[in-house]
């Protein structure tokens, strides 16, 4: 009779409470805030509905929104189909493969308004013959809560900044995240990735393209 | 890597205390705590925003509130469960912002949502008084609470039927037919003219109805 109905910053208070909490149990009586309860209990048990691949691309996503909040400057793409390198039909024409892919690259520079250096491709084949001569970066992966990973990398000197690529295993384009200033960064479990170093426009070092461990 | 690790151990409340103290160490503080909770946070947003990309965008709204409220967060409520405060006002306010879809619902949807929303301050007192007693006085508690999520929370049928757990074949739709049955009922025992009044209304060219 006397219950008045919390509102919902209060009635998540009562979350860590044990379910014989005299005020827990009190909300559960009511139907209001009980079926709030629930939701904040349903909404901190995750949604398993949703598919992996497009679960993965969304926390991708927020992961280089999250750095954009934090400081970070990130590009955040739609994912993109990455165009189709090398396909047969190419083979017969007069371009050859090295054109073709130079074209794709110059595409998705344009559509996606990164400015060179640095290819977007994860085959790291785009940039032809201006490889650079970087030193190789490892990764490494540690287990983080949820469905996601923390990757990590030694500072490399002289590095101004680093540019974390996130590719899914069919390689379309996830997330590039610029502009961070080390490690570590969350990445979703089973995403491909790589980090380069850079001092300017110059990259210092790459990492090979490596996928991150499914969980 | 021991940084990873440990901030892979810590707690949110850590967490936080490790972005309010700003630096480097903030930025991968934040990364890891909000990373935690990006997919739970896209997940809700998704059963408002049936396209990934609108949810997406909504989840990112919801970081941002976030992000800009995050030194309001004073530990009384676990991490989680504020940021579930905030999620579920932005999914509200994005539900809110479109027609209510689906069947009939209008005598659910009459019922008037109990947090201050200026709204309200045109909405008769009576009439909401009147209408959450029948919803106390008709509805087991089942009911009130599908009616509850359906209403107040905006929350889509099929989501109710997951929150509560119900494992019915009808679900929360066949819960909230009764409920809307039963609530019909009640008001035409309780006021038989305005069901009359309303029908004549409500059949008249250009009505909008009334509450």
């Amino acid at each position: 009779m006397s219950h008045r109905c919390l509102e919902p910053n209060e009635l998540v208070a009562l979350l860590e409470l044990p379910a014989a909490d005299e005020r827990r149990r009190a909300a559960a009586a009511c139907p209001r805030c009980d079926a709030l309860l629930r939701s904040a209990l349903a909404f901190l048990a995750g949604d398993d509905t949703i598919p992996a691949a497009e679960r993965a691309a969304a926390e991708s996503r927020l992961a280089a929104a999250t750095a954009t909040l934090t400081g970070a400057r990130t590009t955040v793409r739609r994912t993109r189909r990455r165009p189709a390198p090398a396909r047969p039909a190419l083979g017969a024409r007069q371009w050859g493969w090295t054109a073709g892919l130079a074209a794709a690259a110059a595409l998705v520079v344009l559509l996606t308004g990164i400015e060179p250096p640095g290819d977007v491709a994860p085959s790291g084949r785009l940039r032809g013959g201006s490889q650079p001569a970087t030193a190789p970066l490892a990764l490494v992966f540690t287990p983080a809560a949820g469905d996601s990973l923390t990757v990590t990398w030694l500072p490399v000197a002289g590095a101004k900044g680093y540019r974390l690529e996130l590719y899914t295993a069919d390689l379309d384009t996830l997330a590039i995240i610029d502009g961070l200033r080390g490690s570590p960064a969350r990445v979703p479990a089973g995403a491909l990735c790589r980090v380069r170093a850079s001092a300017g426009s110059r990259e210092l070092a790459a990492s090979g393209l490596e996928a991150a461990p499914a969980r | 890597m021991s940084e990873a690790a440990g901030l892979a151990r810590a707690d949110d409340a850590e967490l936080v205390a490790a972005i309010r103290g700003g630096g480097a160490a903030a930025e991968a503080a934040a990364g890891e705590l909000f990373g935690r909770y990006h997919g739970r946070v896209y997940g809700w947003c998704r059963r408002y925003r049936h396209d990934p990309e609108q949810a997406l965008d909504l989840a990112q709204d919801v970081l941002l509130a976030a992000w800009r409220s995050l030194a309001t967060w004073e530990g009384k409520a676990p991490f989680g469960g504020w940021l579930f405060v905030i999620t579920r006002h932005a999914c509200l306010r994005a539900a809110r912002s479109r027609p209510p879809a689906g069947e009939d619902e209008s005598l659910l949807e009459e019922l008037p949502d109990p947090r201050p929303d200026p709204a309200a301050v045109y909405e008769d007192e009576q009439e909401r008084a009147a209408l959450l007693a029948l919803v106390r006085d008709h509805l087991d508690p089942q009911e009130q609470r599908a009616v509850w999520l359906r209403c107040g929370e905006r929350m889509p049928v099929d989501e109710i039927t997951r929150v509560l757990g119900l494992d019915t074949a009808s679900g929360a739709r066949g819960l909230l037919q009764t409920a809307r049955r039963k609530l019909r009922a009640a008001r035409s025992r309780r006021d038989p003219n305005r069901d009359a009044a309303r029908g004549a209304e409500d059949a008249a060219p250009g009505s909008e109805g009334s509450t």
